[in-house]
C-alpha cells in the first residue's frame, strides 16, 4: 500500500508557480529523501501534503486521505516537524508533552520520556530559553510521540552541531527499526542522509529532476571518462549529458539513464581507444543534477 | 565487534553491497570465527547510521551468499567454513585486487612482462612473502 500519492501536483504562490507537475508514490516504509537547492519548493511540498497549503492542481493522497478536506484526522497519523519552532515558548518538554498528549489516542507517553532521555532534553527548561538545536530535539520526540505511521520532516538536521545531529539521525534509525515508519525528509546534508535514505528525489526549479532508488543511482548515473585518438574541440550534446568537460583527448562526461548502447551512440562520431565508467556520491549526483543550467529533456 | 564492518557513505557502492563485502572480509582475515554472533539489524544500524531496511538487506544477501544463518529468534551468526572454501574465497578476492590493478596497468600503458616484473620485486620486498616455502 502506498502511504503517499501524487499526482500530477501544482502550487502556486500567485502568479509564481512554485511546483508543477510532481507525480510520485511512496510505498509503507520506505524513507524517501527530498533534495534541491534553496527555494526548489521543498517546504512548500511537505507543507502541502500535511494540509498547511492548498494545492492548485492534482491530487494528493496522504495515508489514503485528502490534506485539504481531512486534515483533523489524518494528522492524527502523520508526523510533521517543520523547520521553524512553532511550540509555547513558556512551556517546558514534559508541560508541551502532558499537554499534547490529549489530542493524539495513539500518544505513548513511555516512547516520549525515553526519546527525552536518549537526546538528552531538560526536563525544567521553557522552550523560549532552549538553543536550536534542543528545541528541534524536543520537536522531534514531540512528534514521534503520537507513533505516527507517515513522518515528513523538514530539514531535520539544519543548523545543529554534529552531536545533536548524530542523536536525530539516531532517533530516526531507531524509529524506524522499532516501527518501520513510511518517512519523507528534506534536507541539505546530503551526505550525511544519504545513509538512511531507500530512495531520492531531487527538486529542481519547480518540478522533479530525479527519483531513484539509492541502490540504483551508481548504475543509472555514471561518470565517464575517454580517451580519444586526437585531442577534439567539442564536447557531445545530449539531454542526459548532465556535465562534460575535455582535457585535449580526455572527455570527461556525467551521464544519466546510462547504458552501454547509449554511451557508443554518443560515441560515434569519435575515435575512441579506452573507456572506464564509475559511479558518483550522492552528493556528485544532486551538485551534477541541480547545479546544471536548466536543458529542456 | 566494533569498528571491524564499516560503511562508506560517500562511496556510489550500495551501503547494503558494502556491508556484505565488509563481514566477508573479517570473515576472510579470521575476525568473525565460525558461529560468532553478528549485531542485530537494529543495533548495526545505529552503529554506521544507517537505514535498518539496508542492513537487513545485507543481511539477506549474505544468508542468501551463505556466509551467515539465522538462529529463530536469536541473530544471525557467521557459518562455519571448510579450509578449501575459505581458499577459494581467498583466491576470488585477490583475482578481484589483480583485475583492479589491471585495468590501472591498462590506463597507464604498463606491459605484461614489466607487470610480471613489478610483481616479483614487490613479493621481494615484503616481509612476509619474500620466502616461498618448498
Amino acid at each position: 500500500m502506498n502511504a503517499l500519492s501524487l499526482t500530477h501536483l501544482g502550487i502556486s504562490y500567485g502568479s509564481r508557480r512554485v511546483l508543477n507537475d510532481i507525480s510520485f508514490d511512496i510505498p509503507s516504509g520506505q524513507v524517501v529523501g527530498l533534495l534541491g537547492r534553496n527555494g526548489t519548493g521543498k517546504t512548500t511540498l511537505l507543507r502541502s501534503l500535511f494540509g498547511l497549503i492548498p494545492i492548485d492542481a492534482g491530487t494528493v493522497s496522504v495515508l489514503g486521505r485528502d490534506p485539504a478536506r481531512e486534515a483533523p484526522a489524518m494528522r492524527l497519523t502523520v508526523g510533521f516537524m517543520s523547520e521553524n519552532c512553532h511550540l509555547y515558548r513558556w512551556m517546558t518538554g514534559p508541560q508541551l508533552g502532558a499537554f499534547l498528549a490529549p489530542f493524539y489516542p495513539a500518544w505513548n507517553a513511555q516512547a516520549f520520556a525515553d526519546d527525552c532521555r536518549r537526546l538528552e532534553l531538560p526536563a525544567d527548561q521553557p522552550v523560549g530559553r532552549m538553543s536550536k538545536g534542543t528545541q528541534r530535539k524536543l520537536m522531534l520526540a514531540l512528534t514521534l510521540a503520537p507513533a505516527p505511521e507517515l513522518l515528513l520532516l523538514d530539514e531535520p538536521l539544519a543548523g545543529l552541531d554534529p552531536v545533536a545531529r548524530d542523536q536525530i539521525r539516531d532517533t530516526i534509525i531507531g524509529t524506524l527499526a522499532d516501527r518501520g515508519t513510511t518517512i519523507l525528509l528534506s534536507s541539505q546534508e546530503v551526505d550525511e542522509i544519504a545513509p538512511i535514505c531507500d530512495r531520492v528525489l531531487i527538486l529542481g526549479s519547480s518540478r522533479l529532476l530525479l527519483d531513484a532508488g539509492r541502490d540504483e543511482l551508481a548504475q543509472r548515473i555514471r561518470r565517464v571518462f575517454v580517451t580519444l585518438e586526437n585531442p577534439v574541440g567539442a564536447v557531445p550534446a545530449h539531454p542526459n549529458i548532465l556535465s562534460a568537460a575535455i582535457m585535449g583527448s580526455q572527455l570527461e562526461l556525467v551521464l544519466r539513464e546510462f547504458s552501454d548502447e547509449a554511451l557508443q551512440a554518443l560515441l560515434a562520431n569519435y575515435k575512441v581507444r579506452d573507456v572506464r565508467t564509475e559511479g558518483l556520491s550522492l552528493r556528485e549526483i544532486f551538485i551534477a543534477c541541480a547545479g546544471r543550467k536548466e536543458v529542456a529533456s | 565487534m566494533r569498528r571491524v564492518i564499516r560503511v562508506d557513505e560517500s562511496s556510489p557502492v550500495p551501503i547494503y553491497q558494502q556491508i556484505v563485502e565488509e563481514v566477508k572480509r573479517a570473515v576472510l582475515t579470521g575476525v568473525f570465527g565460525p558461529d560468532q554472533r553478528l549485531p542485530s539489524i537494529r543495533e548495526l544500524a545505529l552503529e554506521l547510521k544507517v537505514n535498518p531496511n539496508t542492513v537487513a538487506k545485507a543481511y539477506q544477501e549474505m544468508e542468501a551468499q551463505r556466509v551467515i544463518y539465522f538462529r529463530r529468534g536469536q541473530g544471525a551468526y557467521i557459518s562455519p567454513r571448510s579450509e578449501e572454501e575459505r581458499v577459494q574465497e581467498a583466491q576470488r578476492e585477490i583475482s578481484r585486487l589483480f583485475r583492479q590493478v589491471l585495468d590501472i596497468a591498462h590506463s597507464l600503458r604498463l606491459s605484461r612482462t614489466r607487470l610480471n616484473d613489478l610483481f616479483r620485486q614487490a613479493a621481494q620486498e615484503h616481509p612476509d612473502m619474500k620466502e616461498e616455502k618448498p
